[in-house]
């Protein structure tokens, strides 16, 4: 079974995420802020992280990225970044830190699983 | 009375006689038989032994022969039973001493026995006297021994020499050590007489007589080179009469020398104590210095002092001489006794009552611990020696004043001494110089110069004067004239050269400077003359005489009126002359007349000469022909007439057009400086040739520092270069937006440009003209503007991605059970209304940007039901935290709209719930005061830095990446900032990071209820 880490600071968000994923055969976590996310792909090593760009705390969406990206225990992992401004720039700084992919928002449940399957389906 | 021992074998018999025995108080022992016999005799000394013959075992006779063996000395008497005399005479053969017959009748015994021990006490007696008599003899044949081997030492280890003369006066006995070193045999004086050997010593003969006379007495006398101190004694015989006399002499040859010598010396001490000149006298130091006394004085020290010795002889020093003191004489006769070493007192002043004087002194300690002082008087040497100095001072002080250098050297060439001016002259002092020669002075091309003729000077001798060259101290080298000669000893031998030189190098320059000056004159283009003071001619040049026609020995002694041609009047002249006497220059123009009668122009000047004591006593008059020069004056004053003429008409046309073409200038200068765009206009070449205060403010560049050069040097922007440059080869004008940074220091700033080419108005290119305008203003508008959007977009993006995600689902799926329907149309529904929000905020913001004011709707509200409204609203919104509310208990009244205040404290809630992203109590709490009421809204979030804190009213600001924030910070604050503003009220921010976020918002107080 797939491991899916959601990172966003609105509950509503993870909430969102997390019932559209229901329908796939996935192992959901979640968190709340850069920094429990880096603990929580540490630890879990999910297959992919969906990470929200603006999260207040000590690291913001981009950062925790990075981070999940370098470390040993967590580097497998897709990460993609979700962010509501999906300016040149974001996803250039996505890219920078060694997001996998990106997703605007709002966006349709629907798309958002198609994008999943596809991530995880490649990656076998 | 004896110790007598009876031997009987019959006890009757032997008590019988010890009873007759003991009568005569002999000691009486008793044995049986003569084994007990043996016994007791070995046990002890028996005078006399009484002893039976016939005895059983042994017989008296055997008794006899042992007790024999044991001591020879007991008398032993036998008692014989039959008195026959065989047994007698062997018996007394045998050595008994009688016999007694039997029967022993007690008288004869004891007789017997008497003599018995008599003999053997007479017999001991005379052992005992011949055994001290040997001793005796022993003794004294061992004392005499002794004796003599004394003796033989002393002669032979002593360098004595022991002597005996007989009656006769020979010599018996020669003898000793001694005689070695006389170096006579002994022997070949043995039996010569005394008298002989000494013959004609008179003193010899005379000691002889005393000898012989009986005395004993010592005397000296010489052998040879030897001195003799002999002890002579007469040796008498029996009857006194002399025999013999015996004597023993020493060699005493170097005592006798020393003692003379001492003798001598002493004797030569006392002749020089006595005689010498010098002052001598000797003192004798006690008690460690304190006492000083005078033992003896000679004859010139008691002339030198004038005080006799009575006076001064075993006197204390100080008493007699009491300036001893002061003269540190004193000092020094202690030091010298204590030190040993010679002292010398320099020559001093001794006052006393008789005498006043210069004394010096030399001190001396003696062998025998006394002081010695000899002393001079030294007045005269000391007047002398005063004097000498004395002109020495003078010679110095002379020679120093004279200017000249002067020194003097010995016949070695080095030198003795110098004066002032030649230590100046070759910036030594002369203490260096003494005793080195003149190449330790100057460098060796110099000195060899100046020693060579010393050499030559002291070869010959005599004097010398040459001039030569000689570097001085400065580093100059000064032409200098010598005068030299040598110097003789008292002797007559050379001693020296003295030298003086005078420095002529000016002297010598100043006539260079004459001769050339003459030259000059005489060379002189122009006609030269050298009057006196009262106009007299002492000197023309050549020049002169081609001018005037005279020559030099026809103008000396006259005036120069001789050149006087009637053309100047008597006033000329005089003002001329009272001009040359006041020391000025004059300088005219005259007619004159030459020899030959013909008049020409001249130009003359007139300058006074001056004396050292500044007195005029010359004039030289410097006298030119000018004549053409005056014709063609003439002719040029003329043509610069009509010249001037024609100038002035030009210059008028000129300065028409002059003021015509500054007015345009002046004109397109003010355009120029007033248009706010940059210009610049380059030619053909791409060189500036115009620019623009406006431009030079954009580049940070003046046009005085590049007109003409290539624009290169202006624009440091290749683009925007190369832009100018296409300019030049396209045919239309080209635009071009570049960001420019002045400096480093300074924001960009944005420029656009636009170029186009110059023609002439026959359409050739002539160059570009660029303007260029500053959009840095509306580049910030334009970004403030994107920003705008973007984070509008945001804004709106967030809440609707809920909206949208939870609608979609609703829509699609089928696994959503009651519950979460619910749920999400709830999420929905408040997502639109924070939507709403967030568009009511933009629109209030697009207002108040635009300039328009808030409205507001106002109405008087309870601060407290406000309070507890918007805290039960914004519960809903979270599920982590938790509002503590803290209210008055008195109710207060504000005058506000209700809307807009539950709107900013919606907002600040909200930050307050997304910044304190863990959860936790959210404090509100009211208060007032006399004219305010507060609302403070503080949460323990992530809080602020202090630079955020001051920007978080500004509306496009957007924290920094460290504390992005979510939705809606952005214009959140500056919203509530408006409200609150617009209410009359204000907001204070209190943030620490980490900590957390207090948000105080006040208003102004209405009323109090209970008021």
């Amino acid at each position: 079974m797939k491991k899916i880490l959601i990172v966003d600071d609105q509950k509503e968000v993870r909430e969102l995420v997390k019932v559209t994923l229901r329908v796939g055969d996935y192992e959901i976590f979640t968190a709340e802020n850069g920094e429990q996310a880096v603990d929580v792909a540490r630890q879990e090593k999910p297959d992919l992280v969906i990470m929200d760009v603006m999260m207040p705390g000590a690291y913001d969406g981009f950062e925790a990225a990075r981070i999940i990206k370098n470390s040993p225990e967590s580097r497998e992992a897709i990460v993609i970044m979700l962010t509501a401004r999906g300016q040149q720039t974001d996803i250039d700084r996505g890219r920078e830190v060694g997001a996998d992919d990106y997703f605007v928002k709002p966006f349709s449940p629907l798309d958002l699983i198609q994008k999943v399957d596809e991530v995880l389906d490649n990656e076998e | 009375m004896a110790s007598v021992l009876i031997v009987d074998d019959e006890k009757g018999m032997r008590d019988n006689l010890e009873a007759f025995l003991k009568l005569d108080g002999h000691e009486v022992r008793t044995a049986a038989d003569v084994e007990s016999a043996l016994e007791q005799i070995k046990g002890g000394k028996f005078d006399v032994v009484v002893s039976d013959i016939i005895m059983p075992r042994m017989s008296g006779v055997a008794l006899l022969q042992k007790v024999r063996e044991y001591n020879p000395n007991t008398q032993f008497i036998l008692i014989t039973g039959e008195p026959n005399v065989k047994t007698a005479s062997e018996a007394v053969r045998l050595g008994a001493f009688d016999y007694i017959p039997k029967p022993v009748r007690g008288a004869d015994l004891r007789q017997v026995v008497n003599a018995a021990a008599e003999s053997v006490r007479r017999q001991e007696k005379m052992r005992q006297y011949q055994s001290s008599l040997e001793g005796r003899v022993e003794e004294s044949h061992r004392a005499l021994e002794l004796s003599e081997e004394k003796l033989r030492t002393v002669i032979n280890h002593i360098p004595i020499i022991l002597w005996a003369l007989d009656e006769e006066g020979r010599m018996t006995l020669c003898e000793g050590l001694g005689m070695a070193s006389l170096g006579i045999d002994p022997a070949a004086i043995i039996g010569m007489k005394i008298t002989d050997l000494y013959a004609g010593d008179k003193f010899v003969s005379r000691d002889i007589e005393r000898a012989f006379a009986g005395e004993t007495f010592r005397t000296t006398h010489f052998v040879r080179n030897t001195v003799l101190d002999s002890f002579v004694t007469a040796f008498p015989d029996l009857h006194g009469k002399v025999r013999a006399v015996i004597g023993v002499s020493l060699d005493v040859t170097e005592r006798h020398r020393a003692e003379k010598a001492l003798q001598e010396s002493e004797e030569r001490f006392k002749e020089l104590f006595r005689s010498m000149r010098s002052g001598v006298v000797i003192y004798a130091v006690e008690n460690e210095g304190k006492s000083v006394t005078i033992k003896d004085i000679n004859t010139a020290a008691e002339a030198l002092d004038r005080v006799p010795r009575e006076e001064t002889v075993g006197r204390e020093l100080l008493e007699v001489f009491p300036c001893a003191a002061q003269t540190g004489f004193l000092e020094k006769i202690i030091r010298v006794w204590k030190t040993g070493l010679p002292e010398h007192l320099e020559p001093h002043l001794v006052e006393t009552e008789k005498i006043t004087c210069w004394r010096e002194n030399y001190i001396y300690r003696l062998p025998s611990g006394e002081v010695i002082s000899i002393f001079d008087d030294v007045s005269e040497r000391k007047k002398f020696e005063d004097r000498l100095q004395e002109q020495i001072q003078f010679l110095e002080t002379v020679l120093d004043t004279i200017p000249n250098p002067f020194y003097y050297k010995d016949t070695e060439r080095r030198y003795l001494g110098c004066n002032a001016a030649y230590e100046e002259f070759i910036g030594k002092p002369r203490a260096e110089l003494l005793g080195d020669t003149v190449y330790s002075l100057l460098p060796l091309q110099y000195a060899e110069i100046v020693d060579e003729k010393d050499v030559e000077l002291l070869q010959n001798g005599g004097k010398q004067t040459y001039s030569t060259k000689l570097l001085r101290a400065d580093g100059e080298v000064r032409d200098v004239f010598f005068n030299k000669a040598t110097f003789s000893r008292p002797d007559g031998s050379m001693g020296g050269l003295v030298g003086i030189f005078r420095d002529i190098t000016d002297f010598n320059l100043a006539q260079e400077q004459i001769r050339l000056q003459i030259s000059a004159l005489e060379a002189a283009a122009s006609g030269i003359a050298i009057t006196d003071y009262e106009g007299v001619i002492e000197w023309v040049n050549p020049a002169f005489t081609s001018l005037t026609g005279y020559s030099l020995e026809e103008t000396i002694g006259k005036k120069l009126s001789i050149l006087d041609s009637g053309h100047q009047n008597e006033d000329f002249y005089r003002q001329m002359r009272s001009c040359i006497v006041s020391g000025q220059i004059w300088r005219g123009e005259l007619i004159n007349k030459r020899k030959d009668g013909s008049i020409y122009f001249e130009e003359m000047s007139i300058t006074p000469v001056y004396n050292q004591l500044g007195e005029i006593n010359h004039f030289v008059s410097v006298k030119n022909d000018i004549t053409e020069r005056k014709a063609q004056e003439e002719k040029i004053r003329e043509y610069s007439q009509d010249l001037a003429r024609m100038v002035e008409e030009r210059t008028i046309n000129l300065n028409r057009s002059l003021k015509d073409t500054e007015q345009a200038r002046d004109r397109i200068d003010a355009i120029l400086k007033s248009v706010s765009d940059g210009l610049i206009v380059t030619d053909n070449f791409q060189r500036v040739i115009i620019m623009n205060r406006a431009a030079e403010e954009m580049l940070g560049i003046r046009f005085s520092q590049i007109i003409n050069r290539s624009i290169d040097f202006a624009i440091r922007d290749m683009e925007l270069r190369k832009e100018m440059k296409s300019a030049l080869e396209a045919d239309g004008p080209r635009h071009l937006e570049f960001r420019w940074q002045k400096d480093n220091s300074q924001k960009p700033m944005f420029v656009t440009a636009g170029m186009s080419k110059i023609v002439d108005k026959d359409g050739r290119q002539t160059g570009t003209v660029t303007i260029m305008h500053d959009v840095t203003h509306e580049h910030e508008i334009d970004q403030i503007k994107n920003e705008l959007i973007s984070t509008t977009a945001h804004e709106l993006r967030t809440p609707l991605t809920a909206i949208r995600g939870f609608s979609e689902l609703l829509l699609t799926r089928k696994d959503l059970d009651w519950d979460e329907k619910t749920q999400y149309l709830k999420y929905i529904n408040e997502q639109s209304l924070k939507l709403d929000s967030v568009i009511k905020d933009l629109m209030d913001l697009s207002r108040l940007q635009s300039g328009e004011p808030l409205k507001l709707t106002v109405d008087i509200c309870s601060l407290n039901e406000i309070v507890t409204d918007i805290v039960a609203q914004m519960k809903n919104m979270t599920d982590r935290h938790s509002f503590e509310l803290d209210l008055p208990t008195e109710p207060v009244l504000i005058k506000v709209d209700r809307d807009r205040i539950l709107h900013a404290l919606r907002n600040v809630i909200s930050n307050a719930i997304k910044f304190y992203p863990s959860g936790g109590p959210i404090n509100v709490c009211s208060s007032f005061d006399e004219s305010e009421v507060q609302i403070c809204i503080e949460d323990h979030g992530i809080g602020m830095e202090p630079e955020v804190v001051g920007k978080v009213f500004d509306i496009f600001y957007k924290a920094d990446i460290s504390t992005t924030a979510a939705e809606g910070a952005g214009i959140g604050m500056s919203i509530v900032k408006q409200i609150i503003d617009a209410h009359g009220g204000r907001v204070l921010i209190d943030s620490k990071p980490q900590k957390g976020t207090k948000v105080c918002i006040r208003l102004p107080l209405y009323k109090k209820m209970n008021a």
